[in-house]
């Protein structure tokens, strides 16, 4: 599915989050937004899953205006996960999963099908979980807790995959898995992903698109070697960024800026 | 493996529904029995079905009938009550009553009867003005609450407000009430089922099945399970989050609103039955949840009852309030479980 | 491990064994008190004469001592001349006792002897408040030096600690159970006025009221009584046996089927219907005769025998009020009470206000109506007709 954002702008009360940005992602592609800490990265993913609407600009969805789909229509068709869980209740994992399917269930329909356990049930091997399902979500590490957030955002077989931080918390190995499956989800799917990051040395391997962020504004976009090659990192984050390649993959690293001043 | 968890999660709702209806319906044919004059059980049962006993029994059996389906019912509403209002707080402390209810009711009710005390003598309308108060409280409450921003902590807040105004007002109203009626204590809405009749039950049974189908038309339930993860999580899942929020509070209300009418203010129930059904169960699907609060506030409400009436055989001072019951024996069962549940 | 289980288990047995001691006490309590209040009945008349004889012998003539029922002894130097009574019952004992002209502030619901009304509208005695409701300002505003409450009314005995706080002296009669309490109480008052004489002269003439109607009461008959405070949906309130009103059941020749009860018990219909009570009394609160029978006659109160002969008593207004003060017109109250339950051989007191609910009140239909008793009798056939 293609998202187009035109000349989005959006504000909590005085505070401009996101100001006039213009975006175009194609089917089966990933857009990685990255940039400083309050630069307007969940926003912007809020307001494409239309859990706020924007003060100006207009989203398409395939050309369509977001506005004019129908709430029901958007709960099947996009995903937008929330890392920040409440869990004052007590609730399993398989329990949040499955809260996934409830768009998808009939009228009156008041358990879930056998077709949405087996979904789960993959899902959960993907993401190697399954050992977790009926776990309590509070009895979770940060990481296998990362991992349940994407397999519920995953079991809705969006249209349009939005993660937040897909990467925190998650280690090293998990990391790649994570996006791995991702890129595959959407290549197989035909889907389209934007996944808000802070690990731009992630962000350059699985990125199909980068657009970096600062202050609301999208400073630079392009593919992630362009983007992050440029002068405009650098005086975005403050800190050096250095293009490596290694074997056929050329992989971004942050450096601190006073490295040189070490050497020298 | 999700498919085998959720076969072993319905085996065990399925026989929790089945061990709690059981203990539910041995609890009602006890409290057929017990009473100031105790009829055994298969007496009890054989008199009701046949009709082949003495009048007195019949008449007795008959007053014992409608009481204990009061306190089931009230039981029941009480519980779910309590189940949507944790749901839609997400906070496993919060009872029916925060919204207030339960004080406008009785401020409307004494003001009803400062106008005109012989309302006291005609229950019906009684009960109606009480039920009518209550949900005003719930209109004030939701009102400030959506005027405030209609999150559920602005709901929460509203309601803690309208509450302590409306028992400030209502202690100042009996007040005044204490000399109209020339009584020193003026109980009203006390928790208690000992003056229930027949004709009481459809104010309670008309709310409790409308709330229930309600509950089940509208997929509250399911609604409330996609909240326990967050607002966002569920309206990314097509939930309207303040529609659902409101519905809910309205239901729950309505619920309390007609047991605090008939039966006066019973607490306990509404926190211990959700409580007693997620320790149960082990999560809280709500699905699962409401049914079986449902039987568990019944259970409780019921085994109150009965406990009420044999302290009266064997005390001086007459029937006890139901709540105060309620507190005594569910507090230790409560206690029990929270330990038990802690430790797992 | 093992002491946290040791530690959990203590605790809810603790929380367990609580819950028991609270029932336990409750079931217990009631008992005892019951056991205290039959001893009272025997003990108290010996301890007042006893404390009037030393009075007069022993203390010296211008000191003045009393014990009052909270067991304070309370003394004066002179018998007081400003006092403010806090209870209808009180005010009656004083006017009884002729200290009309000593009393300063009533109550609103003080109403008997018809005097206190002229003088209180005359303003010469203040009103203090309602009965549950004194105004504390109010009663020291009139600058008293003796304030009379009932020991068995809450708000009168929280004034306690406030009156005595600006020298005001206060008396607490008792929370009276039966004839003997109310002698007591005669008496002390008498003796803090110096008036012993009229005292025991009043006391005379009430023992000799109830003698003759002791003397005609049918010993082998004895009708079930039911006693409700107030309409049926207000709760199935009745009078214990150590109340005021069981002593008056008592002796004006019924049984309380509530008698096992101590105070004001909550009773259930179950209760009601397997003792089946002869006599159904129900304190009217001031509403609507009309209203009341019909809701009478819609529960199952019309399943009894009382309603069925026609023997539910709607009592209001005078007649409530001698039938729950415990006063002067105590000879009056077991007068009227047997009036009620022994048509046939008392003449029916010189009371207003009792009403007779019967059969045929609980269709109400068309013809349904009430008649007031204005006259000064219970009349033998007031009714409801269908
Ligand atoms: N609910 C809110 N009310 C007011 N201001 C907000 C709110 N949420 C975010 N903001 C502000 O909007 C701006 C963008 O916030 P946003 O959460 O989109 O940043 P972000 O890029 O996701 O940051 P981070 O990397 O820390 O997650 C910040 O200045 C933030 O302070
Ligand atoms: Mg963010």
């Amino acid at each position: 599915m293609r998202i187009e954002l035109k000349n989005v702008s959006f504000s909590y009360n005085s505070v401009k989050a996101v100001d006039k940005v213009s975006l175009e992602i194609d089917s089966g592609k990933t857009l990685c937004l990255v940039g400083p800490n309050g630069s307007g990265k969940t926003t912007l993913l809020k307001l494409v899953a239309s859990l706020i609407r924007p003060k100006e600009g207009v989203i398409y969805l395939d050309g369509k205006d977001l506005k004019t789909f129908d709430i029901n229509e958007i709960a099947k068709m996009l995903s937008y996960s929330d890392p920040h869980l409440p869990r004052t209740l007590p609730a399993r994992v398989i329990d949040f999963i499955l809260t996934s399917r409830y768009p998808f269930h009939k009228a009156f329909q008041y358990f879930e099908s056998k077709d949405d356990l087996e979904l789960v049930d993959f899902l959960s091997r993907e993401l190697k979980i399954s050992h977790l399902l009926d776990r309590r979500l509070d009895q979770l590490s940060s990481g296998e807790l990362q991992r349940v957030v994407i397999a519920a955002a995953l079991a809705k077989k969006p249209k349009v995959l939005l993660l937040d931080e897909p990467s925190a918390f998650l280690d090293i190995r998990y990391r790649f898995e994570v996006m791995d499956i991702v890129k595959k989800y959407v290549a197989k799917y035909g889907a389209t992903s934007i996944v808000a990051l802070h690990d731009i040395n992630i962000a350059s391997l699985y990125c199909d698109t980068v657009a970096l962020l600062n202050k609301g504004k999208i400073v630079a976009c392009g593919p992630p070697s362009d983007v992050f090659s440029s002068k405009v990192v650098e005086e975005v984050y403050g800190v050096k960024v250095e293009i490596i390649q290694v074997g056929s993959y050329y992989v971004a690293f942050p450096l601190p800026n006073y490295r040189d001043r070490q050497h020298t | 493996m999700a498919y085998q968890i959720a076969r072993i999660s319905k085996t065990k709702f399925l026989l929790l529904v089945l061990a709690l209806s059981s203990l539910l319906l041995l609890l009602a044919v006890v409290s057929l029995s017990v009473g100031s004059s105790m009829i055994p059980p298969f007496q009890a049962l054989y008199c009701l079905a046949r009709a082949e006993c003495s009048e007195t029994t019949r008449l007795i059996l008959g007053l014992r009938v409608a009481r204990t389906t009061a306190s089931i019912l009230v039981g029941c509403m009480l519980a779910v009550a309590g189940v949507l209002i944790q749901g839609i707080t997400r906070n496993p402390l919060a009872d029916p009553f925060i919204l207030g209810i339960s004080s406008t009711a009785l401020a409307i009710l004494s003001v009803a009867l400062l106008v005109d005390v012989n309302i006291l003598a005609q229950r019906q309308l009684a009960i109606s003005i009480a039920l009518g108060g209550a949900l005003l409280g719930f209109f004030m409450t939701t009102s400030i609450g959506v005027l405030s921003g209609g999150t559920v902590l602005s709901l929460v807040l509203s309601g803690i407000a309208v509450s302590a105004l409306f028992s400030g007002v209502s202690h100042v109203l009996l007040y005044m009430l204490q000399d109209r009626l020339r009584h020193p204590y003026v109980n009203l809405l006390m928790g208690s089922t000992s003056g229930t009749l027949g004709r009481d039950i459809p104010y309670l049974a008309v709310p409790a099945v409308l709330s229930l189908l309600a509950l089940y038309a509208l997929g509250i339930p399911k609604a409330l399970n996609a909240y326990l993860f967050g607002e966002h999580h569920a309206s990314q899942l097509g939930y309207r989050v303040k529609l659902t929020t409101i519905t809910s509070a309205f239901i729950a209300s309505l619920l309390t609103g007609a047991s605090v009418a008939v039966v006066g203010i019973v607490g306990f129930i509404g926190l211990a039955g959700p409580h007693i059904s997620r320790m149960l169960y082990g999560t809280s699907d709500h699905r699962v949840t409401v049914v079986l609060s449902a039987l568990s506030g019944s259970a409780l409400a019921v085994s109150a009852d009965i406990v009420a009436r044999l302290i009266t055989l064997f005390s001086t001072r007459g029937e006890l309030p139901l709540g105060v019951v309620t507190s005594i024996i569910g507090a230790p069962f409560l206690a029990y479980l929270v330990i038990r549940g802690g430790r797992s | 491990m093992v002491a946290r289980n040791v530690a959990l288990t203590l605790v809810v047995a603790l929380m367990m064994l609580a819950a028991g001691f609270g029932v336990g006490t409750y079931l217990a309590g009631g008992t005892a008190t019951t056991a205290i209040i039959t001893e009272i009945k025997t003990t108290t008349v010996v301890f007042t004469e006893r404390l009037t004889e030393l009075t007069t012998v022993v203390m010296p003539e211008a000191r003045i001592s009393v014990v009052d029922a909270l067991g304070r002894e309370i003394t004066f130097d002179k018998p007081p001349t400003r006092v403010v009574s806090l209870a209808p019952s009180i005010t009656e004992m004083l006017f009884a006792l002729g200290l009309q002209d000593r009393v300063v502030g009533v109550t609103s619901h003080c109403n008997y002897p018809p005097e206190v009304q002229q003088l209180v509208s005359k303003g010469e005695i203040a009103i203090i408040g309602g009965f549950w409701t004194p105004d504390l300002e109010k009663i020291v505003s009139l600058k008293p030096d003796l304030v009379i409450g009932s020991a068995g009314t809450l708000p009168h005995l929280k004034l306690k600690e406030s009156l005595e706080q600006v020298g005001i002296k206060v008396f607490y009669t008792r929370a009276a159970s039966d004839k003997y309490d109310v002698y007591s109480d005669i008496r002390a008052l008498a003796k803090i006025f110096r008036v012993e004489r009229v005292a025991e002269e009043l006391i005379n003439r009430i023992e000799a009221d109830i003698k003759s109607v002791e003397t005609s009461i049918p010993k082998d008959e004895k009708p079930k009584v039911l006693v409700l405070l107030g309409p049926p949906a207000w709760g199935l309130y009745s009078a214990g046996g150590n109340t005021f009103m069981g002593w008056l059941i008592r002796t004006a020749g019924g049984v309380n089927i509530a008698d096992k009860f101590t105070g004001w018990p909550v009773l259930d219909y179950d209760f009601i219907l397997l003792h089946d009570p002869d006599v159904i009394i129900i304190s009217a609160m001031g509403l609507n005769y009309t209203t009341l029978s019909k809701e009478i006659g819609e529960t199952p109160l019309a399943l009894t025998k009382a309603f069925k002969n026609g023997k539910v008593y709607l009592v209001d207004q005078e007649a409530n009020d001698i039938l729950v003060r415990p006063g002067p017109r105590l000879g009056l109250a077991v007068r009227m009470l047997a009036s009620i339950l022994f048509p046939d051989i008392f003449e029916p007191p010189k009371t207003p206000v009792v009403y007779r609910v019967g059969e045929g009140t609980g269709s109400f239909s068309s013809a349904g109506t009430t008649i007031r008793l204005s006259t000064v009798e219970i009349l033998p056939r007031i009714v409801f007709t269908t």
